[in-house]
């Protein structure tokens, strides 16, 4: 079959490719996350736990790679995001109907209001459920892993992006790492339009 | 899911060719997908999906569309299908998002794995924008 014709290249740093749960989670070093080790810790403390840390750290990735894994044994519902009334409403009906042993997981814990909170708890336990949730500070529910970034994690997020082309440096990243003070999310964000900006120069 | 694009990473390869060699089609263009999976015995392969959509790329949510889809239940290693295509979106390179029309070819084997492999085409001839330069004062 003959090769297709060239098109102009993805942007590596498009949604698509950095979207949370498609990104392999990695520490500060750089290193992947040990998810099995993370679950066995889950395990432990009856499947509740809080993954904490500042915004664009990679909770949100880490809780869609751990709810992945989850549901493939305990059964995991979500991850889940309430913004309103009417989703806390929807949510407590979906605990309500989960099966014992299931693991909610809750993505921005922290901006529920308290009696939300307090409702989402006592309905997780009252079906014997477990409960996992991203938060920007510790909570009641054991802390199950502190996200932290750095340039080296940042650099090792665009390695395993799809190719720049040399496009972007090491200096780049290191840049955007400190000008966005380590939120990844923006500094992918960043090196999203410096890519345009090349690919247009 | 593992997912393939032009360049496949780990899986299957997924050649596909399209009827146009330089895969531009205007709307309510037909276009026919030929694709043939390398390196696996037909026992393998459980079922095989046909799409044609298009998704948005950019740093915003994806937004995505399936303008055709079908599932064949008694697979072969090679295929193909025909989608009368729409009068929109037009397939788009901009700067803050694009919009890309692609063929996806998705096969599932026997034990529930499953594998991707994306084919991007264009739809009408909408030239790409490109960031303004600044102008020197």
């Amino acid at each position: 079959m003959s090769s297709p014709p060239p098109r102009p290249a993805p942007n590596p740093f498009a949604t698509r490719y950095t979207q949370p749960g498609s990104i392999v989670p990695l520490d500060a070093d750089g290193q992947p996350v040990d998810l099995p080790l993370l679950l066995s810790r889950l395990r432990a403390n009856d499947c509740c736990g809080a993954i904490v840390g500042p915004h664009g750290s990679g909770k949100t990735n880490l809780l869609v790679h751990l709810a992945a894994a989850l549901a493939t044994h305990e059964g995991s519902l979500g991850p889940l995001r309430i913004r309103s009334h009417r989703d806390a409403v929807g949510i407590l009906r979906s605990i309500l109907a989960a099966a014992a042993g299931t693991v909610v997981c809750i993505d921005s814990w922290e901006q529920m209001g308290l009696a939300t909170r307090l409702s989402v708890q006592a309905a997780a336990a009252w079906q014997r459920c477990g409960l996992l949730v991203t938060s920007h500070a510790a909570t009641a529910l054991p802390t199950l892993m502190e996200c932290r970034t750095s340039p080296a994690m940042l650099a090792a997020i665009v390695a395993a992006l799809p190719d720049t082309g040399g496009s972007i440096t090491q200096a780049d990243i290191a840049d955007a790492c400190d000008r966005h003070a380590g939120n990844l999310r923006d500094a992918l964000a960043d090196l999203y339009d410096r890519f345009e900006s090349r690919r247009s120069s | 899911m593992s997912l393939a694009g032009e360049t496949p990473r780990h899986g299957p390869q997924i050649d596909v060719q399209f009827d146009r060699a330089d895969r531009c089609y205007e709307p309510g263009d037909d276009v026919l997908v030929r694709y043939d999976v390398g390196g696996l015995g037909i026992d393998t392969l459980r079922a095989v999906e046909h799409s044609v959509l298009w998704y948005t790329e950019g740093k915003g949510e994806e937004d995505l569309w399936v303008h055709f889809f079908e599932r064949v239940a008694k697979p072969a290693v090679a295929g193909s299908f025909r989608v009368t295509l729409p009068q929109s979106p037009l397939s788009y390179e901009g700067v803050i998002v694009k919009i890309r029309w692609c063929a996806r070819v998705r096969i599932f084997f026997h034990g529930g794995r499953d594998f991707v492999s994306e084919h991007v085409f264009d739809i009408g001839r909408v030239p790409p924008a490109r960031m303004p330069q600044a102008t020197k004062p």
